[in-house]
Protein backbone atom coordinates (compact mmCIF):
# COMPACT_ATOMS: atom_id res chain seq x y z
CA UNK A 1 0.00 0.00 0.00
CA UNK A 2 1.54 3.68 -1.18
CA UNK A 3 2.40 5.61 2.16
CA UNK A 4 -0.05 8.61 1.52
CA UNK A 5 -3.33 5.86 1.57
CA UNK A 6 -1.43 4.43 4.89
CA UNK A 7 -1.56 8.07 6.29
CA UNK A 8 -4.75 8.69 5.04
CA UNK A 9 -6.26 5.52 6.71
CA UNK A 10 -4.39 6.05 9.96
CA UNK A 11 -5.88 9.48 10.08
CA UNK A 12 -10.01 8.18 9.33
CA UNK A 13 -8.81 5.73 12.05
CA UNK A 14 -8.02 8.47 14.49
CA UNK A 15 -10.57 10.89 13.96
CA UNK A 16 -13.20 7.87 14.14
CA UNK A 17 -11.35 6.36 17.31
CA UNK A 18 -11.52 9.49 19.05
CA UNK A 19 -15.21 10.63 18.52
CA UNK A 20 -16.27 6.84 19.29
CA UNK A 21 -13.80 6.50 22.07
CA UNK A 22 -14.82 10.22 23.51
CA UNK A 23 -18.40 10.94 22.69
CA UNK A 24 -19.61 9.32 26.25
CA UNK A 25 -16.38 9.18 28.49
CA UNK A 26 -14.07 11.94 27.18
CA UNK A 27 -15.96 14.90 26.15
CA UNK A 28 -17.47 17.28 28.59
CA UNK A 29 -20.52 19.47 27.27
CA UNK A 30 -19.92 21.52 23.93
CA UNK A 31 -19.08 24.77 24.66
CA UNK A 32 -20.13 28.50 21.79
CA UNK A 33 -17.22 28.83 19.44
CA UNK A 34 -15.16 25.44 19.38
CA UNK A 35 -14.09 23.68 16.59
CA UNK A 36 -13.00 20.59 18.69
CA UNK A 37 -13.43 19.51 22.30
CA UNK A 38 -13.17 19.94 25.17
CA UNK A 39 -11.63 16.12 25.25
CA UNK A 40 -10.53 14.59 28.39
CA UNK A 41 -6.97 13.39 28.21
CA UNK A 42 -6.86 11.60 31.87
CA UNK A 43 -6.66 14.71 34.35
CA UNK A 44 -6.16 17.00 31.40
CA UNK A 45 -8.92 18.62 29.23
CA UNK A 46 -7.98 19.83 25.32
CA UNK A 47 -9.78 22.47 22.61
CA UNK A 48 -9.90 24.72 19.82
CA UNK A 49 -11.67 27.51 19.64
CA UNK A 50 -13.14 28.19 15.71
CA UNK A 51 -11.61 31.86 14.41
CA UNK A 52 -11.98 34.69 16.31
CA UNK A 53 -10.27 38.49 16.49
CA UNK A 54 -8.81 39.37 19.54
CA UNK A 55 -5.56 40.16 21.09
CA UNK A 56 -1.77 38.13 20.23
CA UNK A 57 0.78 40.10 22.06
CA UNK A 58 3.35 40.59 19.62
CA UNK A 59 0.43 40.71 16.26
CA UNK A 60 -2.11 43.31 17.70
CA UNK A 61 -5.85 42.20 17.43
CA UNK A 62 -5.74 39.78 14.66
CA UNK A 63 -7.88 36.53 13.34
CA UNK A 64 -6.46 33.73 15.51
CA UNK A 65 -7.43 29.90 16.86
CA UNK A 66 -6.46 28.34 20.15
CA UNK A 67 -5.36 25.46 21.33
CA UNK A 68 -6.05 25.29 24.57
CA UNK A 69 -5.19 22.71 27.78
CA UNK A 70 -6.44 22.34 31.36
CA UNK A 71 -6.54 20.46 34.47
CA UNK A 72 -10.25 18.77 34.85
CA UNK A 73 -9.47 18.94 39.40
CA UNK A 74 -9.55 22.63 39.30
CA UNK A 75 -9.75 23.85 35.59
CA UNK A 76 -6.78 25.63 35.74
CA UNK A 77 -5.15 26.71 32.45
CA UNK A 78 -2.09 25.21 32.17
CA UNK A 79 -1.67 26.28 28.36
CA UNK A 80 -3.13 28.39 25.83
CA UNK A 81 -1.68 28.40 22.38
CA UNK A 82 -2.70 31.35 20.43
CA UNK A 83 -1.99 30.69 16.68
CA UNK A 84 -2.03 32.83 13.99
CA UNK A 85 -1.45 32.04 9.80
CA UNK A 86 0.95 33.87 7.94
CA UNK A 87 1.96 34.09 4.29
CA UNK A 88 5.87 35.06 3.31
CA UNK A 89 5.95 35.44 -0.45
CA UNK A 90 4.79 31.66 -1.26
CA UNK A 91 5.76 30.00 1.83
CA UNK A 92 3.17 29.24 4.75
CA UNK A 93 4.25 30.83 8.20
CA UNK A 94 2.70 30.36 12.12
CA UNK A 95 3.24 32.90 14.94
CA UNK A 96 2.02 31.05 17.90
CA UNK A 97 2.21 32.54 21.48
CA UNK A 98 1.65 30.53 24.68
CA UNK A 99 -0.23 32.88 27.13
CA UNK A 100 0.62 30.80 30.78
CA UNK A 101 4.54 31.00 30.06
CA UNK A 102 3.87 34.19 27.95
CA UNK A 103 6.09 32.99 24.94
CA UNK A 104 6.17 33.54 21.24
CA UNK A 105 6.64 29.94 20.52
CA UNK A 106 6.92 29.72 16.81
CA UNK A 107 7.26 32.52 14.07
CA UNK A 108 8.39 30.26 11.68
CA UNK A 109 7.83 29.54 7.84
CA UNK A 110 7.27 25.95 6.44
CA UNK A 111 7.09 24.20 2.70
CA UNK A 112 3.25 23.44 3.56
CA UNK A 113 0.84 23.93 7.04
CA UNK A 114 0.51 20.28 8.10
CA UNK A 115 4.67 20.48 9.02
CA UNK A 116 3.61 23.65 10.63
CA UNK A 117 0.01 22.61 12.36
CA UNK A 118 2.55 19.31 13.39
CA UNK A 119 5.22 21.40 15.44
CA UNK A 120 2.03 22.90 17.53
CA UNK A 121 0.86 19.68 17.92
CA UNK A 122 4.03 18.65 19.34
CA UNK A 123 4.80 21.19 21.59
CA UNK A 124 0.79 20.78 22.60
CA UNK A 125 1.51 17.25 23.22
CA UNK A 126 4.95 18.06 25.05
CA UNK A 127 2.85 20.19 27.54
CA UNK A 128 -0.05 17.66 28.27
CA UNK A 129 2.97 15.16 28.79
CA UNK A 130 4.33 16.39 31.45
CA UNK A 131 1.17 16.82 33.16
CA UNK A 132 -0.46 13.91 32.47
CA UNK A 133 -2.07 11.10 35.06
CA UNK A 134 -3.75 8.24 33.98
CA UNK A 135 -4.49 8.57 29.94
CA UNK A 136 -4.80 5.83 27.84
CA UNK A 137 -2.49 5.91 25.24
CA UNK A 138 -4.00 4.96 21.81
CA UNK A 139 -6.70 7.46 22.60
CA UNK A 140 -4.33 10.14 23.24
CA UNK A 141 -2.67 9.38 20.14
CA UNK A 142 -5.70 9.54 18.40
CA UNK A 143 -7.12 12.74 19.98
CA UNK A 144 -3.64 14.56 18.92
CA UNK A 145 -4.31 13.43 14.94
CA UNK A 146 -7.37 14.15 15.07
CA UNK A 147 -6.00 17.78 16.54
CA UNK A 148 -3.79 18.48 13.44
CA UNK A 149 -6.74 17.71 11.28
CA UNK A 150 -9.23 19.86 12.96
CA UNK A 151 -6.22 23.18 12.97
CA UNK A 152 -5.42 22.40 9.69
CA UNK A 153 -9.37 22.54 8.63
CA UNK A 154 -9.47 25.87 10.41
CA UNK A 155 -6.44 27.58 9.10
CA UNK A 156 -6.69 26.48 5.35
CA UNK A 157 -9.67 28.93 4.73
CA UNK A 158 -8.40 31.78 7.24
CA UNK A 159 -6.81 35.14 5.46
CA UNK A 160 -3.09 35.28 6.06
CA UNK A 161 -1.03 37.68 7.35
CA UNK A 162 1.71 39.22 5.55
CA UNK A 163 4.98 38.91 7.52
CA UNK A 164 7.80 40.93 6.76
CA UNK A 165 10.10 39.04 4.66
CA UNK A 166 13.73 37.43 6.22
CA UNK A 167 11.77 37.49 9.78
CA UNK A 168 10.42 34.46 10.05
CA UNK A 169 12.56 31.28 10.40
CA UNK A 170 12.58 31.62 14.43
CA UNK A 171 13.67 28.34 16.33
CA UNK A 172 11.03 26.36 18.61
CA UNK A 173 10.46 27.42 22.21
CA UNK A 174 10.24 24.99 25.00
CA UNK A 175 7.98 25.83 27.26
CA UNK B 1 1.81 50.80 28.63
CA UNK B 2 0.23 47.45 26.91
CA UNK B 3 -0.61 45.63 29.93
CA UNK B 4 -2.68 42.13 30.13
CA UNK B 5 -3.94 40.11 32.94
CA UNK B 6 -5.01 36.53 32.35
CA UNK B 7 -6.82 34.50 34.70
CA UNK B 8 -5.65 30.87 35.12
CA UNK B 9 -8.72 29.65 36.87
CA UNK B 10 -12.12 30.07 38.40
CA UNK B 11 -13.21 32.94 40.32
CA UNK B 12 -16.25 33.46 42.19
CA UNK B 13 -16.68 37.11 41.81
CA UNK B 14 -16.33 39.76 38.81
CA UNK B 15 -14.94 42.58 40.82
CA UNK B 16 -11.80 43.05 39.24
CA UNK B 17 -13.57 42.85 35.82
CA UNK B 18 -15.62 45.41 37.04
CA UNK B 19 -13.65 47.72 38.64
CA UNK B 20 -10.72 47.66 34.96
CA UNK B 21 -14.56 48.33 33.20
CA UNK B 22 -15.37 50.94 35.26
CA UNK B 23 -12.19 53.01 35.28
CA UNK B 24 -10.87 52.30 31.69
CA UNK B 25 -14.82 52.44 29.45
CA UNK B 26 -15.78 56.14 29.52
CA UNK B 27 -18.77 57.59 28.29
CA UNK B 28 -18.75 58.45 24.09
CA UNK B 29 -15.73 55.42 24.08
CA UNK B 30 -16.51 52.76 21.17
CA UNK B 31 -17.52 50.18 22.32
CA UNK B 32 -17.64 46.80 20.42
CA UNK B 33 -18.93 43.21 21.69
CA UNK B 34 -17.95 40.21 19.68
CA UNK B 35 -20.10 36.95 20.23
CA UNK B 36 -19.88 33.44 18.20
CA UNK B 37 -23.07 33.29 16.00
CA UNK B 38 -24.55 30.65 18.04
CA UNK B 39 -24.74 32.78 20.75
CA UNK B 40 -28.57 33.88 20.00
CA UNK B 41 -29.04 35.03 24.03
CA UNK B 42 -25.61 36.99 23.97
CA UNK B 43 -26.14 38.51 20.53
CA UNK B 44 -29.76 39.50 21.75
CA UNK B 45 -28.29 41.54 25.06
CA UNK B 46 -25.58 42.72 22.88
CA UNK B 47 -27.81 44.75 20.52
CA UNK B 48 -29.56 46.08 23.55
CA UNK B 49 -26.02 47.29 25.15
CA UNK B 50 -24.78 48.80 21.64
CA UNK B 51 -26.37 52.36 21.33
CA UNK B 52 -26.39 51.92 17.48
CA UNK B 53 -28.04 48.58 17.36
CA UNK B 54 -25.45 48.42 14.33
CA UNK B 55 -24.91 44.59 13.66
CA UNK B 56 -21.75 44.15 11.81
CA UNK B 57 -20.34 41.72 9.81
CA UNK B 58 -17.62 39.80 12.13
CA UNK B 59 -15.75 37.00 10.72
CA UNK B 60 -17.48 33.79 9.39
CA UNK B 61 -17.86 32.38 13.22
CA UNK B 62 -18.38 35.65 14.90
CA UNK B 63 -20.91 38.90 15.11
CA UNK B 64 -19.69 41.84 15.60
CA UNK B 65 -22.23 44.54 17.49
CA UNK B 66 -20.51 48.09 17.55
CA UNK B 67 -22.43 51.07 20.04
CA UNK B 68 -20.90 53.78 22.02
CA UNK B 69 -20.48 53.44 25.80
CA UNK B 70 -23.12 55.33 27.49
CA UNK B 71 -23.57 55.78 31.08
CA UNK B 72 -27.02 53.52 31.37
CA UNK B 73 -24.83 50.87 29.50
CA UNK B 74 -21.49 50.35 32.10
CA UNK B 75 -24.15 50.58 34.88
CA UNK B 76 -26.15 47.87 33.06
CA UNK B 77 -23.11 45.88 32.20
CA UNK B 78 -21.38 46.39 35.93
CA UNK B 79 -24.62 45.34 37.68
CA UNK B 80 -24.42 42.06 35.37
CA UNK B 81 -23.60 38.98 37.80
CA UNK B 82 -20.52 36.93 37.46
CA UNK B 83 -21.62 34.41 34.07
CA UNK B 84 -22.23 30.35 34.51
CA UNK B 85 -18.71 29.21 35.53
CA UNK B 86 -17.66 25.47 34.54
CA UNK B 87 -14.21 24.30 34.54
CA UNK B 88 -14.91 23.89 30.49
CA UNK B 89 -16.33 26.81 29.76
CA UNK B 90 -15.28 29.58 32.42
CA UNK B 91 -17.02 32.64 31.76
CA UNK B 92 -16.24 35.96 34.19
CA UNK B 93 -18.96 37.83 31.72
CA UNK B 94 -21.23 36.44 28.96
CA UNK B 95 -19.49 38.48 26.13
CA UNK B 96 -17.28 36.36 24.05
CA UNK B 97 -14.81 40.12 23.35
CA UNK B 98 -15.83 43.32 24.41
CA UNK B 99 -13.62 46.31 23.07
CA UNK B 100 -13.74 49.82 24.50
CA UNK B 101 -11.96 52.24 22.87
CA UNK B 102 -8.47 51.72 22.83
CA UNK B 103 -7.50 51.22 26.24
CA UNK B 104 -9.43 48.17 27.44
CA UNK B 105 -10.27 44.94 25.82
CA UNK B 106 -11.82 41.91 27.80
CA UNK B 107 -11.55 38.15 25.88
CA UNK B 108 -12.18 34.95 26.35
CA UNK B 109 -15.08 35.83 28.64
CA UNK B 110 -13.45 38.23 30.84
CA UNK B 111 -10.67 35.83 31.23
CA UNK B 112 -7.97 37.79 29.27
CA UNK B 113 -7.85 41.44 29.63
CA UNK B 114 -5.96 43.64 27.73
CA UNK B 115 -5.19 47.57 28.94
CA UNK B 116 -3.56 50.64 27.77
CA UNK B 117 -2.45 51.87 30.80
CA UNK B 118 -1.44 55.33 30.47
CA UNK B 119 -1.01 57.46 33.57
CA UNK B 120 -0.74 56.43 37.45
CA UNK B 121 -3.63 56.14 38.08
CA UNK B 122 -4.13 53.37 35.56
CA UNK B 123 -1.68 52.03 37.37
CA UNK B 124 -3.44 51.75 40.22
CA UNK B 125 -6.62 50.68 39.47
CA UNK B 126 -4.82 47.59 37.27
CA UNK B 127 -2.95 46.98 40.81
CA UNK B 128 -5.99 47.37 42.46
CA UNK B 129 -7.73 44.38 40.56
CA UNK B 130 -4.30 42.20 40.65
CA UNK B 131 -4.46 42.21 44.73
CA UNK B 132 -8.59 41.64 44.72
CA UNK B 133 -7.19 38.48 42.59
CA UNK B 134 -4.53 38.01 45.30
CA UNK B 135 -7.19 38.46 48.10
CA UNK B 136 -9.26 35.01 46.22
CA UNK B 137 -6.17 33.24 45.62
CA UNK B 138 -6.43 33.28 41.92
CA UNK B 139 -3.77 32.70 39.70
CA UNK B 140 -2.84 34.91 37.20
CA UNK B 141 -0.82 35.81 34.65
CA UNK B 142 -0.01 39.43 34.11
CA UNK B 143 2.54 41.63 32.25
CA UNK B 144 3.47 43.84 29.56
CA UNK B 145 2.20 42.84 26.04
Amino acid sequence: MKKNAKKVICIVLAVILVFSLSTPSYAASKSAGLAFGPVKIGNLEVKVTNPHVGQVPGMGRVNHINLHISKTSNGKDIANFHIVKQKSGKRDCLYVYESVSKKVVIDKCYDDWKTGIKEVVKLASAVVDKALENANAIATVAIWAAIVVVIIDLLVPMDPIPVIPFSTDGELVEI
Amino acid sequence: MNRSIYVLEDVTSKEYWNLLFNHFAHEGDTLEIRCWKEEREEIKKALYYAESKEQTQGTLYEVSIKGIVTEEIKTKILEEPISEVSFSDRKVVSFFTMNVGTSFSSEHYGTEVYLNASSSKDEDIIKRALEILDSQDVEYVYGEF
